[in-house]
């Protein structure tokens, strides 16, 4: 469980509070999203969960231990961080040694460390690029291999700030996928974002900042019931809530996932004499 | 308005791959910007979108070693072996990864910093920065370091760095990327008054939803070749037949997959959802398209 306890945050000592009486409990095994306008906080309240960040007041509290009395090396093995710009932290010559550094890092030896990289390369398509120069790489692709990197050593908490960008369609579906099995395995997911229609698939946990402060806290679904507090923020309502508020109205909407959706559509068309 | 067909830029038989690579990424591309386009470049990760951009300015091969085959004709003449300067004249790169780009250490610095060269009166230089800065929303930012911007700020500052010198055409690879929507917004609204003032766009984006209602053109690279040019009305017809793997809003997939899974045409492929909406009130599409 990660904890904010009344967390407040400034960079600079004159300037005023970007983070302002933040309260927040993260759970195991769940998937929450942070949402939010260019510069209401997201950033900084996620590099508080490794502790990069130290609150200026209050407490950030890591599975029972407060981050200001853990080293930073310790805490990042448990809550692993994928930054927005992932080419910050590529330096290795190649894909596949940049992944065996970060696992070497945290352990890995012999077969063991083999096994991992070949697993890590196939399940994230790198394979055609173990060779290659990470800096040489498509945006995508770079991106895909942040990510791979990231979850390579199984960490208990996964934070990705906006993981989407720079991803295809079909990358996009693959990172669900990627997503999936992770929460199976009982891990922890954190996405920041500004995409609605991408968070469709996974149904988050919603926590939505605005200014430094968390305007909203609830379920995906009563997100997009309050079209004014997400236009308010900065986000848009994806076209598609238009349809879900038809289907809702005589029916029973819990779960928001696509194919749910595709069939609700099929039943209801299938009821008139046109299909 | 009247559109002019002038050809502002032209990529006659590209082939090109990068040094060390057996396969070319571009395979025998054509492409065209016209004068008043605003053109969205599609296609996967990979396919070569960002390639093109750096053909288009020269980066490649100035700066990238590879072979480069075929001919680029910017405003009427070849730019092969023109030096990189004479063609960022024309043409402005908004590149993929912002960091790429920003060469100061100050936001106003850097955004005035693309001016320099111009030789225009420094008032009217301090005009025009601010007057960028305010349509993108950054004016409150313009006092501060590079170093302390948030992912999305970093951005607009890259972006705001290239509009304020309004070349004659303007590429933007991935704009959208760190940027939340109500600031695409605004950008998407700058972006339109540029035009309507005769600049061209070259647009390169996975969230095509944010860009379909102002394109004139759209154009899918698929595995290094060019297998779509044309509106948004032809576009809508060739993702409902073709999938390349590109990132489909949500309401054209939905239609999309309904009219599968009944074998028929009964929701059209429209941006305008109200008019879905109309057709499933009704329950279905009684006319067959
Ligand atoms: N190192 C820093 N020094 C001073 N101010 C900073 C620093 N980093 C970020 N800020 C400011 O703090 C605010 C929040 O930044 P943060 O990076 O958390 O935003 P964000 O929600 O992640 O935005 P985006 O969507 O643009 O990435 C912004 O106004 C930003 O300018
Ligand atoms: N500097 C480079 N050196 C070698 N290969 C590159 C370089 N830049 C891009 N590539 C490769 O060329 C292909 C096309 O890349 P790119 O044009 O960046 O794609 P897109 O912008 O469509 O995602 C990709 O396979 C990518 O890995
Ligand atoms: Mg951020
Ligand atoms: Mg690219």
């Amino acid at each position: 469980m990660i904890e904010f306890r009344n967390v407040w945050f400034k960079y600079d000592e004159t300037e005023e509070y970007i983070l302002k009486n933040i309260n927040l409990v993260i759970e195991k095994g769940r998937i929450y999203s942070i949402l939010g306008d260019n510069g209401s906080g997201k950033t900084t309240l996620i590099r508080h969960m490794n502790g990069l960040l130290k609150p200026t007041k209050g407490d950030v509290i890591v599975d029972e231990v407060n981050t200001r009395d853990i080293p930073i090396s310790i805490l990042s093995k448990k809550v692993a961080l994928v930054f927005q710009y992932p080419e910050r932290m590529f330096f290795s010559p190649t894909v596949e040694e940049e992944i065996k550094y970060t696992l070497i890092n945290f352990g890995f030896e012999g077969k063991e460390l083999d096994e991992r990289t070949d697993y890590i390369l196939k399940e994230f398509r790198l394979e055609d690029f173990r060779d290659r120069a990470p800096f040489s790489l498509s945006g995508g692709e770079q991106r895909r291999l942040s990510i791979a990197i990231a979850v390579s050593w199984d960490p208990d908490y996964i934070v990705l700030d906006e993981p989407t960008t720079g991803l295809d369609g079909e990358a996009r579906k693959d990172l669900t996928s990627t997503i999936e099995k992770i929460l199976n395995r009982r891990r922890t997911v954190i996405i920041v974002s500004h995409d609605l229609e991408y968070l469709f698939e996974l149904s988050p946990h919603v926590i939505l900042m605005n200014n430094g402060q968390i305007m909203f806290q609830g379920k995906f679904g009563e997100l997009l019931e309050n079209e004014d507090i997400v236009i308010k923020c900065g986000l848009s309502m994806p076209r598609i809530s238009l349809l879900l508020h038809f289907l809702k109205r005589d029916g029973n909407l819990n779960n928001l996932k696509y194919n749910e959706i595709l069939n609700l559509l099929l039943d209801k068309l299938r009821c008139t004499n046109y299909v | 308005m009247k559109r002019n067909m002038k050809s502002l830029v032209e990529l006659k038989n590209i082939w090109f791959r990068y040094e060390g690579q057996e396969d070319y990424i571009l395979k025998d591309i054509n492409l065209e910007i016209r004068d008043r386009d605003i053109l969205l470049l599609l296609g996967r990760s990979g396919s070569g979108k960002t390639t093109i951009a750096r053909i288009i300015t020269g980066l490649i091969p100035h700066f990238y070693r590879g072979e480069l085959k075929g001919n680029v004709i910017i405003n009427g003449r070849s730019i092969v072996n023109k030096p990189i300067y004479e063609i960022a004249e024309y043409v402005g790169l908004i590149r993929q990864n912002p960091e790429n780009q920003i060469l100061m250490t100050n936001v106003e610095r850097e955004i005035a910093f693309s001016l320099e060269f111009l030789d225009i009166p420094r008032e009217d230089m301090r005009k025009r920065v601010h007057e960028t800065a305010n349509k993108l929303g950054i004016s409150n930012l313009l006092s501060r370091d590079i170093d302390s911007l948030s992912g999305g700020e970093l951005q607009k500052v890259a972006i705001a760095s290239i509009l304020v010198r309004k070349p004659s055409i303007i590429i933007l690879d991935e704009p959208s990327s760190y940027l939340s929507p109500s600031s695409v917004n605004r950008l998407r609204q700058y972006i339109m008054m540029l035009n309507s003032e005769g600049i061209a766009f070259l647009i390169i984006d996975h969230r095509i939803d944010y860009w379909l209602d102002i394109t004139t053109r759209i154009a899918v690279i698929y595995k290094g070749k060019k297998i779509f040019d044309n509106n948004l009305t032809e576009f809508l017809k060739f993702i409902e037949k073709f999938d390349v793997g590109l990132n489909i809003p949500l309401h054209l997939r939905l239609a999309i997959d309904v009219n599968k899974c009944c074998g028929k045409r009964v929701l059209p492929i429209t941006q305008d959802t109200k008019k879905v909406l109309q057709i499933l009130q009704k329950g279905g599409n009684n006319d067959r398209v």
